[in-house]
């Protein structure tokens, strides 16, 4: 049976396995298009170069299905107060916490440059989501926790290391160069002593600059920042792992805390240029869903579970405006769930349409959602990316 | 603040953090026209914790125009220092991350008396 399902809009922070354990009698979507590759910080022209692959990443928040303005980004103790402190409504929220980029354990510049380890460390980002759902006129209260991390295969790829290089090795004299930096005047002309001086002792604490030379600093940042970016690759190497868990409860005490199952979620992608002589990446990703519950025994005593097992292999070349790609995946347990149902096998074209906004077509072959046998399909989804997972900077 | 050193004059400039410091100190001296940029010292190793560099200057006094740019990165911590011949001139520390932009800076300009003996 042929079917096309037309512009579907998607907000890639709610659904990342939305739907894992409360929308498998949900109809039938298209492919998700989902974005394993992207930022929740960073220079806005970086987050133009998300690659789609395979399955999501999963997240807490994904995994309850929290709408990305729940979730608060927590960056020091007080921010975790407050993050707590705001949620006596009962409503869904998540919270977000990357110990490195934050106050409250921060990572050195030299650690990460230094150490093999640091930006796996350093984009490892803690998660915990709560919401309350209902389901056959039951109300249920979900928790959960994830953690997840990403980062390039090689230093040469990771912007931060590029800006960093583009700085330290920018010359010390040139100043057409926006990564050098450029003399200053003293404040005050020559006094008859030849300089200006005060008795006061050191160290202190500089005076700040000038609006108008602070602005100037600025732009001339920029400007670097934009030079050395100029070589980023959406193809680049990178590699990202992802774990998430949760619990649920009747909230009218008719079933006690039960597992919403596990979920793992291990991919790399590998830049293929030097072999296909084309800006071409192959992704190779892999879910295991563990214990999950399905939707119509969630109020039985012992809820049906599933463990599920997704491999997908992908082949995309194109440039950092539109890609073609040819795609396979390979399900061990026969029905698919609403979070698994990629195409077995098939082939599409993304189209960069605007900052962060993709138009996604794919035609193949899928597995009908009662899991009778395949089908071929086709569909024509929008992607809009307002965040994404891999910090860039 | 005034600081006295014999030539060469050795500058320090010790960084910590996840910030990217950078800065830089022009040595001027007065003319009739006004300022001569007689030398100057240039810390761009974002990733060294440390840089030394020394001046060659004939003796006399001089004006150090002192500029250091913090710019957010892994994070926005950072703790800086700035040492001529023998004495710490200026040092800082903090969080430069106050708002949702990721590329948050404090740009900072000084000045001091440098004697060369």
């Amino acid at each position: 049976m042929n079917k096309i399902i037309l512009a579907i809009v998607r907000v890639t922070v709610s659904a990342s396995l939305a739907s894992a354990a409360f929308a498998q009698t949900a109809a039938p979507p298209a492919a998700p298009a989902t974005k394993l590759f992207e930022r929740t910080t960073g220079n806005p022209d970086l987050s133009e170069l998300a690659v789609d692959t395979a399955p999501a990443a999963v997240s807490a928040i994904g995994l309850l299905g929290i709408a990305g303005d729940r979730v608060r980004s927590i960056d020091n103790a007080r921010d975790l107060t407050m993050a707590l402190l705001s949620q006596s409504d009962g409503t869904g929220f998540g919270i977000s916490l990357t110990p490195a980029r934050s106050a409250m354990l921060p990572m050195s510049l030299q650690t990460y440059h230094n150490n093999w380890w640091a930006p796996a460390v350093s984009n490892l980002t803690l998660a915990y989501a709560q919401n309350t759902t209902q389901f056959d006129s039951k109300s249920y209260a979900q928790r959960a926790v994830s953690i997840e991390t990403s980062f390039f295969l090689s230093r040469e790829d990771d912007p931060l290391e590029m800006y960093w290089k583009a700085i330290e090795t920018a010359s010390k004299v040139d100043s057409a160069n926006p990564c050098s930096s450029l003399p200053a005047m003293p404040s005050a002309p020559p006094t008859s002593g030849g300089a200006i001086a005060n008795a006061t002792t050191g160290p202190v604490i500089p005076a700040l600059a000038s609006p108008e030379e602070a602005t100037a600093s600025n732009e001339r940042a920029a400007r670097c920042r934009a030079q050395a970016w100029q070589h980023l690759r959406w193809n680049a190497s990178r590699a990202w792992l992802s774990w998430a868990a949760g619990r649920y409860s009747a909230t009218d005490g008719t079933t006690g805390s039960r597992s919403l199952g596990q979920t793992l979620v291990a991919g790399i992608t590998l830049d293929t240029q030097r072999w296909l002589r084309a800006p071409t990446a192959l992704t190779v990703a892999l879910k295991r869903t563990r214990h999950e519950p399905t939707l119509a025994t969630l109020g039985d005593a012992e809820p049906e579970r599933h463990d599920r097992t997704l491999a997908t292999l992908r082949l995309a070349g194109g440039t950092n405006t539109w890609r073609v790609l040819a795609e396979a995946s390979r399900t061990k347990d026969g029905t698919p769930t609403a979070s698994e149902r990629v195409y077995k096998h098939a082939v599409g074209a993304d189209l960069r349409l605007a900052k962060s906004t993709w138009l996604i077509v794919r035609t193949g072959k899928q597995r009908r959602i009662d899991g009778t046998g395949d089908e071929s399909g086709a569909s024509v989804s929008l992607s809009i990316s307002p965040s994404d997972l891999l910090k860039f900077e | 603040m005034q600081v006295s050193s014999q030539s060469p004059v050795p500058f320090q400039f010790k960084r910590k953090g996840g910030s990217i410091i950078t800065s830089r100190a022009d040595v001027w001296s007065a003319v009739a026209s006004g300022w001569k940029l007689v030398d100057a010292v240039v810390f761009q190793q974002v990733t060294a914790p440390n840089e030394q560099l020394s001046l060659k200057l004939q003796k006399g006094q001089y004006t150090v125009v002192f500029q250091c740019r913090v710019e957010e990165s892994v994070n926005g911590v950072y703790d800086f220092g700035l040492n001529c011949g023998a004495s710490a001139v200026f040092a800082d520390n903090g969080n430069v991350n106050t708002t949702s932009d990721p590329h948050d800076a404090k740009v900072y300009k000084d000045q001091f008396v440098l004697d060369v003996n």
